[in-house]
């Protein structure tokens, strides 16, 4: 079932741009803008050797992307660094997680990607005193609703949001992976065991953790819709990490031990579907073998996350489009939360949407 | 244009950028063929820089009225709005496309113009008195560069034109009828209580030169206040710097390159803080600025 | 606020002094940092004792005593007094750091 869909096939395949017409190009860079991977589908390209073929106004658009992903690059690192002042050189262990993990580590995936906030780890018993020592260098809790303080202090895995005083980025501090309520549960420890050091004396996942991380962050933790580039990071992944003798053999072993068999099941699949990534044979029999949903729910689940995942624009969508959207956000909440909380909590949240302003002209 | 637009769709070299537009609605259709009506169409064989479609759209709230929304690039960046007012709202979603997007320029909100190779900026938020001054400075005979952004291209620090129609609210309609006799103006539209607002068609000259960049002389921060002493205030470098830096769209984005484009521009220009009262009389003003300093034999490709 | 004051024994750096772009008109110092992204906007004062730093690592007394001699004022003069103050604001702001 492979969807038609210029961007994901380009990224299957940065070789079909060669036989592209104009009309092809602007549908190429409308789905890629409207997902915000147009600097990482530039590399894609690149790195395949042909972006020299490609004509003048679409290497205008690509450059000015690739500047805004730069900045923002150099921003995450700057983040990176006041971190270490505040926290690993004052005895605080920190792992960075996603984005800052990636650019630190120097992966060829962080090229062009564009984090809106930083996400690092520390241990749950020193979450407190973390939260006082970045207060002291300048950060401050964002300002929440009481109820929602309240959400995030007991079913979830992450201090709320900070904001630094002076530099206005955001800091999301998370104790485990998952939220503490989930149907899942991680153990932590076990991703700062195997947490690998990096050049500047801050820690990062290890690639099969990394790789799992994104898994259940788009399957598990998040709503799934608008996530293509969270799928992309785990394909390039999977490409990057495919040459490490321990990559491929681990992968199903260490979702086992973390009981994160499902989520990668799912990762795996739509990566291969969707973005032709390329998965061992063997891999994907043990993923199965481990992590497989009953018929039922793999029947539901493939037509609700390819309307969500697949970035086609507005006019091209389906009609079911809205409503899988519905269906995968009731789910990411289910997979949270026991039910009556869970019916609580979405109560409120539609209820304080119905009551907000409506988007103002400029 | 009316067929295309309605069609497969238009294609418009607008400035530096070639904009693909399709609109079903005939009043914007109208509307915005008078006020592009000079400008290039292109054909097929290059690819544009952003995708527009302003369409009707299902509003909420049906008893107020027939509604449309800006598409560009599967982003809808402006809500629904009333139909009636789909041509001011699609002017503020070009913008919207540039200053999002177009990061190979320094963008500044600020109208520019220009005389002999020179280009003035009047840089200031909406309701400075930008596009006013602008409409008196091209009575006196200035190019219009742009009413909107100053786009600035950091490797040659130039100023490329995009001479977009003038945006003119309330009695900047009555003075550009009154100063620019000859000018087109499209219809008067009241997008909000505050008061009117139509759209003046750029000269034809100003649209055939849209590919001659300018090199910025001076910056000026013009201020409009009813009672305000019309006066030049020489700024310092440094604090001309910072001023231009506020009313800068991205100048966080271009990092290092930013820095170096704006401090050029800044070492080359001058700085002046423009309180007025009167458009006609500030004006003046900047033509006397022009006067007082020769042009120099420097061609435009020189650093 | 930085987690305390600069100690007496500190020395201070610029931990790159290539990161660093200057622009200088009329005494007033705009600084463009590489490393943050950020830009600074510095007094006479303040880009003297920050070019100072960039050159040679210097504890506040002995940062005091250049630009004493710098500008022919006395080490105890009021600009000179608030140096340790100045020191904290270039930490926070990224511009230097503790060189041992």
């Amino acid at each position: 079932m492979q969807p038609n869909n210029l961007l994901l096939r380009v990224f299957a395949d940065p070789r079909s741009v060669v036989e592209f017409a104009v009309q092809h190009w602007e549908v190429l860079l409308a789905q890629a803008r409207m997902a915000n991977l147009t600097a990482r589908l530039s590399y894609r390209i690149e790195d395949a050797g042909i972006l020299t073929g490609v004509p003048g106004r679409v290497l205008t658009q690509f450059v000015a992307a690739r500047l805004v992903a730069e900045s923002g690059r150099r921003a995450l690192e700057w983040e990176v660094n006041r971190l270490h002042r505040a926290l690993t050189q004052a005895g605080y262990p920190m792992l960075l997680l996603k984005g800052a993990a990636y650019a630190r580590a120097g992966l060829p995936m962080a090229r062009g990607r564009t984090s809106a906030d930083i996400d690092i780890m520390v241990p749950r018993d020193r979450l407190d005193r973390v939260e006082k020592q970045l207060v002291a260098h300048g950060w401050e809790p964002c300002e929440l609703d009481p109820y929602d303080a309240r959400y995030y202090r007991r079913w979830s895995h992450e201090l709320p949001p900070m904001r630094h005083r002076d530099r206005g980025s955001v800091l999301d501090v998370h104790h485990t992976i998952l939220p503490p309520s989930s149907r899942l549960r991680p153990d932590p420890a076990l991703f700062w065991r195997s947490a690998v050091p990096l050049a500047d004396g801050s820690m990062a996942f290890c690639p099969t953790h990394m790789a799992l991380h994104v898994a259940v962050h788009l399957f598990q933790d998040g709503e799934i819709a608008g996530g293509i580039g969270d799928l992309v990071d785990f394909s390039e992944l999977c490409r990057h990490f495919a040459g490490h003798p321990d990559f491929w053999p681990k992968l199903v072993p260490a979702a086992a031990e973390l009981g994160l068999t499902r989520p990668l099941f799912y990762a795996l699949r739509y990566a291969s579907m969707l973005l032709g990534a390329s998965v061992p044979a063997r891999v994907v029999a043990e993923a199965e073998w481990n992590g497989k949903p009953s018929v039922p729910v793999r029947a539901a689940m493939d037509p609700l996350v390819c309307r969500a995942l697949v970035p086609n624009l507005p006019e091209d969508r389906s009609p079911w489009w809205q409503a899988a959207r519905l269906c995968l956000y009731i789910r990411s909440h289910w997979l949270r939360m026991p039910p009556l909380p869970l019916a609580l909590h979405l109560l409120r949240k539609a209820w304080a949407r119905r009551f907000s302003a409506a988007p103002a002209a400029t | 244009m009316h067929q295309r637009f309605r069609g497969p769709g238009l294609r418009a070299r607008i400035g530096p950028f070639i904009f693909h537009l399709r609109s079903p609605i005939r009043g914007l259709v109208a509307d915005f063929s008078f006020a592009y009506a000079d400008f290039p169409i292109c054909d097929e064989s290059e690819v544009s820089d952003f995708r527009v479609c302003v369409s009707s759209a299902l509003g909420r709230r049906p008893w107020r009225g027939v509604q449309a929304q800006f598409w560009s690039d599967g982003v809808s960046p402006l809500g629904t709005f009333p139909r009636q007012l789909a041509m001011p709202y699609a002017e503020w979603g070009l913008n919207w496309c540039i200053y999002s997007y177009a990061h190979q320029f320094l963008m500044f909100h600020s109208a520019v113009v220009e005389k002999a190779g020179r280009a003035a900026l009047l840089a200031g938020p909406a309701g400075s008195g930008k596009s006013t001054l602008c409409v008196a400075m091209l009575a006196r005979g200035w190019r219009l560069l742009s009413d909107e952004f100053a786009l600035l291209d950091p490797p040659r620090c130039r100023l490329l034109p995009i001479p977009r129609p003038v945006a003119l609210k309330g009695i900047s309609i009555q003075l550009a009828e009154k100063l620019l006799p000859y000018s087109r103006i499209g219809r008067v539209f009241a997008p909000t209580r505050k008061g009117t607002l139509a759209h003046l068609r750029p000269p034809a000259d100003a649209v055939e030169r849209q590919a001659e960049p300018a090199r910025p002389a001076w910056v000026l921060f013009p201020t409009h206040a009813e009672n305000a002493n019309t006066r030049l205030v020489p700024l310092r470098k440094t604090a001309g710097f910072l001023r231009l830096e506020e009313n800068c769209f991205n100048y966080n984005k271009l990092d290092r390159t930013g820095f170096d484009a704006l401090s050029q521009l800044i070492e080359t220009a001058e700085c002046y803080e423009l309180p007025f009262a009167h458009a006609a009389a500030a004006s003046e003003l900047i033509d006397s600025l022009a006067e007082r300093q020769p042009v120099t034999d420097l061609p435009l490709d020189a650093t | 606020m930085v987690a305390r004051a600069p100690r007496e024994q500190d020395r201070w750096t610029v931990p790159d002094a290539n990161a660093l772009v200057w622009r200088i008109w009329d005494d007033e110092f705009l600084i463009y940092n590489t490393a943050s992204g950020q830009t600074h906007h510095l007094n006479l004062l303040a880009g003297e004792a920050l070019r100072s730093l960039a050159a040679t690592a210097a504890s506040v007394r002995e940062l005091v005593s250049r630009l004493a001699d710098e500008f022919a004022i006395a080490e105890d003069s009021p600009p000179l007094q608030m140096t340790d103050r100045l020191i904290c604001e270039l930490d926070e702001l990224g511009l230097i750091a503790p060189s041992n």
